[in-house]
């Protein structure tokens, strides 16, 4: 990846969402809250999930502090979970994780997670895409 | 005039990778070709182990190990070499001192001096022995600059303090600390003073007998020499005192089925097969750094800091973190509304290699409200036009930004 492609990216997706984070909320009635932490960089966020209770869906929420990579890539993450129940969000977590893990490229199911699964190439950032991401999966899986 | 140009070529870094700008130096410098050299030298025709074998050569590489450690106590200033141990490494240097000197001679109602700036590896190996044996450390903050602040450190140093520690020159804020001052404060009330010299060593003359300093710790990676290798100096009075504190083979004097005795300081921390490829080429460092001009290299990279400093006031929103009285060789800063690994990110791709995080200093970032900074660190290749390389990309990134 040279630096215009990365320069690229960050225009399809990364910047706006780095601007206006979706779901960038801090909220206090969360029926599972937790961290999202990278000890090498400082990246840290809060995440919290409050759960429809006749429906069993979820709503996603976000605040902190992180690199653009990390903050358009938890605010994409909670757009997609966005009525997903904690099946749905597992599912979703996973075939992104795999996506962005494996060497061949993957078709997933948005043009954004088209274009942040590009970063894989990018090897110095690759936990700052998966950061919200991971913590999600471990937090549900629990 | 130093001649950067001839210093760089000596760097085989900068043939493989001809455009590099390479302003990460505080995490580790590059390595010369004499450096390298002398490595492969040692595997190839020299290899045996040391301390061990009667043919020649394991007699020769024991001579070129123990040998260095008369040119490492020359380059710190001592007279004996017995006052030099080899460790993997800064940390390992400052954790020995914690663990096997200081650990039992502190108690409960006594106290440690560390400062706010102390990276990771000067900060954690104090806390940790105080948790451990409910004693307090006090830790002295920094002014506005970034300076210690030297009234609250000496109010700080009682009767109750085993040790102060503390760098030489802060590895995120470049400050240069005044530590025969502090040693000269510490001593009057008794207090042995620990200095960590990773970001000093390279070029500083450190002088551990003229300034009184007790111990001393550097690592080789960061004055052009291997991974893996480090120093640690104990001053002669406190010899006596440092216990081993891993145990193994070459360490002993001798060991009954009852009870083991152990050789003295160095030897004593010894234990297994130590890094002798490491040695020599730490040995090779220092050979190298001799033939520098050091004080118009210190000068040279002073003008340098001073230049860039100077340059990133050209970017708008960039703040640099502190500016203290003397200073060397680094840079911390952030840049508004972009993350330093954003910042990070996009100088690579015009090959600039800066660090962005929090630096092992936590706690410091923590108390200046900033999660994380980029960091650009000088050596001797660096020269006007890393700076200015930066400033350009930095302006582009900038105007993309918008």
């Amino acid at each position: 990846m040279n630096r215009d492609d990365l320069k690229k990216i960050y225009n399809q997706a990364i910047l706006s969402h780095n601007k206006n984070p979706s779901h960038f909320e801090k909220k206090t009635n969360c029926s599972r809250s937790f961290k999202a932490y990278n000890p090498m960089c400082g990246d840290r966020y809060q995440i919290c999930l409050i759960e429809n209770e006749e429906r069993h869906h979820f709503q996603g929420f976000f605040h902190g502090f992180g690199c653009a990579l990390s903050k358009a890539s938890a605010s994409i993450l909670m757009e997609h979970i966005k009525d997903k129940t904690k099946e749905e969000i597992i599912e979703i977590c996973e075939k992104f994780l795999i996506a962005f893990n494996e060497k061949d490229n993957m078709l997933l199911p948005s043009t954004e997670l088209n274009i942040l699964v590009q970063i894989k190439e990018h090897k110095a950032r690759l936990d700052c895409v998966q950061l919200a991401w991971r913590a999600m999966l471990e937090a549900l899986k629990k | 005039m130093v001649d950067v140009l001839s210093i760089k070529q000596q760097f085989p870094i900068f043939e493989a990778h001809p455009g590099l700008v390479y302003l990460d130096n505080a995490a580790t410098t590059q390595r010369p070709k004499c450096v390298i050299d002398a490595i492969t030298k040692f595997y190839t025709s020299e290899n045996a182990n040391i301390h061990r074998g009667v043919y020649s050569l394991s007699a020769q590489a024991t001579e070129a190990y123990e040998s260095t450690r008369q040119d490492v106590a020359t380059f710190v200033g001592s007279k004996k070499p017995q006052t030099i141990a080899f460790t993997k490494g800064t940390t390992e240097s400052i954790n020995i001192i914690a663990n096997s000197f200081v650990e039992k001679e502190l108690q409960a109602d006594e106290n440690i001096v560390i400062t706010l700036m102390e990276h990771h590896a000067n900060f954690i190996p104090w806390q940790m022995l105080c948790k451990r044996k409910s004693a307090e450390l006090r830790i002295v903050p920094l002014d506005q600059n970034g300076d210690i602040d030297l009234g609250k450190l000496i109010t700080s140093i009682d009767d109750k303090t085993k040790i102060v520690a503390l760098n030489h020159i802060s590895n995120t804020l470049g400050t240069i600390n005044p530590i025969a001052e502090i040693v000269g404060w510490a001593h009057k009330k008794d207090v042995p003073v620990m200095i960590d010299a990773a970001q000093s060593a390279a070029l500083h003359n450190l002088e551990v007998e003229s300034n009184g300093i007790d111990f001393l710790a550097f690592s080789g990676h960061k004055i052009f020499g291997p991974f893996g290798v480090g120093v640690l100096y104990v001053d002669e009075k406190f010899i006596p005192k440092v216990d081993p504190y891993t145990f193994g083979g070459g360490m002993i004097e001798a060991v009954t089925t009852a009870e083991t005795s152990f050789l003295s300081y160095p030897h004593n921390l010894d234990a297994g097969t130590s890094n002798i490829s490491g040695v020599i080429g730490l040995s090779k460092a220092i050979d190298f750094i001799n033939e520098l001009q050091k004080s118009k290299l210190i000068d040279h990279l002073a003008a340098l800091t001073d230049y860039c400093r100077e340059r990133l006031g050209e970017i708008e929103g960039l703040q640099i973190l502190g500016n203290p009285k003397k200073h060397f060789g680094i840079l911390s800063f952030t840049v508004d509304e972009i993350h330093p690994h954003d910042v990070s990110s996009f100088l690579n791709h015009d090959s600039i290699a800066v660090r962005a995080g929090m630096h092992c200093t936590q706690p410091l970032l923590e108390s200046m409200e900033i999660p994380a900074t980029v960091r650009v660190s000088f050596s001797i290749y660096n020269s006007k036009t890393d700076v200015d390389r930066l400033i350009v990309s930095l302006k582009d990134l900038k105007k993309f930004w918008k």
